[in-house]
């Protein structure tokens, strides 16, 4: 069944390619039946076994029994939430692009590619099976930022393209030495068998904290973590409005899920070690986030430099061990998936009007769109972190977890404290520049949101309000899944 | 197919029967020779050239594992089974694609491919030392012709000429640590070589031997004739010589490493050297390239610096040189497929990069099947590159050589950069039209596009059912 899930965007890829020149139009519709398919399935799978115990809907098949690769999949409390927030994101992403004309076909084909390649990401349970579709994620994201970017695209694509692979192949060592030193490519398995092998040895420069090195190395720049972000900025900046919203929404995800699913359970002693360097890195990457989006004059590059910030909070929940910190860095994952989705969307939107991305261009929105300024302060809110909003669970529960870190000074959790307020500094500023004030030229006759529009920003805009309002309603998925991590890393 | 069936049929092909891929070969080659007289001319000869191999392919795979021939002058082993195979299936689809191009004169193409292929299969196959250099020589020799097919074209003399000397040379040198060898173990035989005596003069000896085989199989520092020669060349000419005879000569390699090993102590570190020096040289040298070929010729000195990685490994012995041995010949072979692919694309739009320009416009099919041969090159899953890679990579770390692979994994990213401008040039690139007469576009046609098409699906299907693929190699 959750083949079914992970492959079902095969067939919308199949068709998308098989789709002769004159029936272009007709590729939105096969990627919006595929996707809402997807969603479907994935939701009503949610929904029916989402609260089971251990790993769900497990299948595992011998693959490749000469270097032990299975065909291994399932889910759990950290997976599948990301798994349904992923496939909604496509199913939005694909209404969003509605009115994309150029290669069609093509386009569409490859946000297909790329929901298959997110799906298995979250879904695979073998090393080897789950890089082959990190990798495959890689491939249609590079396509969708270098045909259907902004003015800097093809930069921009190769950038992304080389950051990522090159972190990605230092996993692959690491995977593979995993390998050498356990003979197993299982997940599940190597929980135990690696802890046992390395016989809690994690200290520096043991061969522990290496491979941990080689895992941190491919998951940093996915996150991204300070000073591995610079690609960020410009693949977020240059890409067409859909696949910046699915690089924030569930691209970065990819990172902290690794680390959570592979780095902590699997290398625990070695994670004690890196504790600190995680957390000191994940401020950083919360202040400097937080800074250089005050200093941006580009809309959509503020909002691409709060994920760093934002991404940051997830950090310093997972660097604090605790089962407190594994739930806000889960928390932030969806939520931030939810919030930033709706401001790139909303950028996106702004930017089919004005065609401009500059704020000091865009002022006095609230004037001449008031739907448009409802639902942007509405996501603004959200990602600053105001309480009853989602953006507020994930973050207070890491200040809360850095606090009760035995590990993490208290200056993290004051400087976390900080990174909040920041949030919310830059944020309110740029409400203040861009929605209020008299309407520029720019703005100045502009058609507010349709109908379409609203759909997309809707379904995000109430899994907000019910993530914010009642945490329990995201925290019963997760918290089995942190409480058990806790107990394998020994807190 | 079930066992009875097969044995009706005088299948697998045992004793002389073996040399059937060689006769039909053999039938490619002299009509490419007569094609004048014979019907359909060229196209009859690339047709020819096309059945025969297509045949020979299925002859090879057919073959009986564990037939001797000439008294153990060749022994089809599982793994010379698989490498005849990919080398007769890529004669075809070479062939496949001469007759649905334009580019006329076919015929004395055909006829060399059709004897570098019987040279290539036998290689493969070779056990002994004198055969082997016969057969070797058989494989790479058309090749210089075929590098100067245009013979009216300054440019292609000059590559020929060059790629001939240094082939001469190299060959003038690997016999001449041949003959040291013929007298250390008293035979010719790799029976015989086996057990020789571990000596100074045997380690001189095969070094010899090796740097004729390095030569040929452009392995730093003895690269620098291959980019010149390529870039003088039509590229669907060095689609052809840049890639069957290095997959015979790496099967050579691995496998007279394999019997060595134990008389010759230290080769593994030479040959370890010279892979790491191969990697650094061909991806740093591959990153200023403007030229197709000479890319592609850069790109062939880093896969026999993967492959040499490999080759040292079966050198250390133990029980990780088998695998090591099955993870050369993988990684070849990924090689060679994606090589041939992105060189017959060039051989359509044109020898530099800039070429490729607009690529995905003219011809979206082909700009896809160029995407395939780049991601598999860079070693993206599930592409078969992948997982030659990671094969390759896990018999490394099982060996203990973890710096290694880190290295090559900085290496493959750095080659990531260079396969990614030609995406990139057939993405987003302009086009230009050239009015260059010796550049124009040849005309698609329906056959040169299945050709490479097949190469690009193989990616993916070998990529996909890698596990069968390694069993049929293995025997298993």
């Amino acid at each position: 069944m959750l083949s079914l899930i992970v492959f079902l965007p095969l067939v919308g890829v199949l068709l998308c390619a098989l789709l002769p020149q004159r029936f272009d139009f007709a590729a939105k519709w096969i990627a919006l039946v595929t996707t809402v398919a997807n969603f479907g399935l994935a939701a009503w799978m949610f929904i029916a076994y989402g609260r089971g115990e251990g790993i769900l809907l497990e299948k595992q098949i011998l693959w490749i029994p000469q270097i032990d690769v299975y065909y291994h999949l399932g889910l759990d409390g950290l997976s599948f939430p990301l798994l349904v927030l992923s496939t909604l994101l496509f199913v939005l992403a694909v209404v969003a692009s509605w009115k994309i004309d150029i290669k069609p076909r093509l386009y569409f084909a490859m946000l297909l590619l790329l929901s298959l390649g997110l799906n298995g990401v979250f879904s695979a349970l073998d090393l080897v099976l789950f890089y082959v579709f990190w990798e495959i994620v890689l491939v249609p994201m590079f396509f969708l930022i270098s045909q259907w970017g902004g003015l800097r695209r093809r930069y921009a694509a190769m950038k992304f393209f080389l950051y990522t692979f090159l972190g990605s192949v230092f996993m692959l060592v690491g995977i593979v030495a995993l390998h050498h030193f356990t003979g197993s490519f299982n997940m599940i398995e190597l929980r135990e068998l690696a802890p046992a092998f390395f016989a809690g040895d994690g200290s520096l420069w043991s061969l522990q904290w290496w491979i941990f090195l080689a895992f941190f190395l491919g998951l940093a720049v996915k996150v991204p973590i300070f000073p591995l972000h610079t690609w960020l900025p410009d693949a977020h900046v240059q890409a067409p409005t859909a696949a910046s919203v699915l690089l924030a929404g569930v691209m970065l995800k990819m990172g902290t899920y690794a680390f959570l699913r592979i780095s902590v359970p699997i290398l625990p002693d070695a994670f004690q070690t890196w504790q600190l360097t995680l957390g000191i890195l994940g401020v950083v990457s919360i202040l400097y986030g937080a800074i250089v989006a005050f200093a941006q004059t580009d809309i959509k590059k503020l909002v691409a430099y709060s994920s760093v910030s934002h991404m940051g909070f997830a950090m310093v929940g997972i660097a604090s061990g605790t089962a407190v910190g594994f739930n806000a860095a889960m928390a932030v994952n969806i939520s931030h998936g939810l919030t930033t989705s709706m401001l790139f969307f909303l950028v996106g939107m702004i930017y089919e009007r004005t065609k401009t991305l500059k704020i000091a261009e865009l002022s006095g929105i609230a004037a001449q769109m008031p739907r448009f300024a409802g639902f942007f302060c509405f996501a603004a809110f959200a990602s600053m972190g105001l309480p009853l909003l989602s953006g507020f669970v994930g973050e207070f529960l890491a200040v809360l977890a850095a606090w009760q870190s035995p590990v993490l000074p208290p200056i993290i959790t004051i400087l976390t404290g900080i990174g909040i307020l920041c949030g919310g500094a830059y944020m309110l500023w740029l409400l203040q520049r861009s929605i209020f004030g008299n309407p520029s030229a720019l703005v100045e006759g502009k058609k507010d949101l349709n109908l379409r529009e609203i759909s997309v920003l809707t379904p995000l805009a109430i899994l907000v309000v019910v993530i914010g309002v009642y945490w329990h309603s995201l925290l019963q998925y997760t918290d089995p899944f942190a409480l058990n991590l806790v107990k394998l890393i020994g807190g | 197919m079930h066992a009875d069936v097969v044995s009706y049929l005088g299948l697998p092909l045992t004793g002389y029967w073996a040399l059937t891929p060689a006769v039909l070969l053999l039938v490619a080659l002299f009509w490419g020779l007569f094609a004048n007289f014979l019907p359909g001319h060229d196209r009859g000869a690339s047709a020819v050239g096309f059945v025969c191999s297509a045949l020979a392919a299925v002859g090879s795979a057919l073959t009986a594992p564990g037939t001797l021939l000439f008294g153990g002058r060749f022994f089809y082993t599982y793994d010379a089974r698989f490498a005849a195979t990919i080398i007769c299936v890529l004669c075809a689809l070479w062939c496949l694609w001469t007759l649905g191009s334009g580019i006329g004169r076919t015929r004395e193409a055909i006829a060399l491919a059709a004897a570098s292929t019987i040279g290539a299969t036998f290689a493969v196959a070779a056990t002994d030392l004198i055969v082997l250099f016969l057969v070797v020589e058989l494989a790479s020799m058309p090749g210089y012709v075929l590098i100067g097919y245009r013979r009216f074209r300054m440019r292609g003399l000059e590559a020929a000429l060059k790629y001939f000397l240094l082939s001469v040379l190299s060959t003038l040198i690997m016999l001449y640590g041949m003959s040291f060898l013929v007298g250390l173990s008293a035979g010719t035989t790799f029976d015989a070589l086996r057990e020789m005596p571990a000596s100074p003069l045997g380690l001189f000896a095969f070094g010899m031997v090796l740097l004729g085989l390095f030569a040929k199989l452009s392995a730093a520092p003895f690269h620098w004739w291959a980019p010149d020669a390529y870039e003088g060349a039509e590229p669907w000419a060095v689609a052809f010589a840049s890639v069957i005879p290095k997959i015979a000569i790496t099967l050579v390699i691995v496998r007279m490493v394999f019997t060595m090993a134990a008389s010759v102590p230290y080769t593994q570190l030479i040959i370890m050297v010279m892979a790491i020096g191969s990697l650094i040289v061909g991806a740093f040298a591959a990153l200023a390239q403007k030229d197709t070929r000479r890319m592609m010729a850069y790109s062939g000195v880093v896969s026999a610096g993967f492959v040499l990685i490999a080759a040292s490994l079966v050198g250390m012995g133990g029980s990780v040189a088998q695998e090591a041995f099955y993870a050369a010949i993988l990684y070849v072979v990924a090689s060679a497929i994606a090589t041939m692919g992105v060189l017959l694309i060039a051989a359509h739009e044109g020898g530099r990069v800039s070429d490729l320009n607009g690529l995905s416009k003219r011809n979206p099919f082909l700009a896809g099947c160029l995407v395939v041969f780049t991601l598999s090159m860079i070693g993206v899953p599930p592409l078969f590159g992948f997982f030659a890679k990671l094969n390759l990579f896990m018999v490394a770390i099982a060996a203990g050589q973890v710096e290694v692979v880190v290295f090559a994994v900085i290496i493959a990213v750095v080659c990531a950069f260079y396969y990614l401008r030609l995406v990139r040039a057939a993405f987003f690139g302009e086009a230009v039209i050239d009015t260059d007469d010796d550049l124009a576009r040849s005309p698609y046609s329906g056959l040169a596009t299945v050709s490479i098409g097949a190469l690009a699906l193989s990616l993916i299907v070998m990529g996909i059912l890698f596990q069968p693929v390694m069993n049929w190699m293995l025997g298993a």
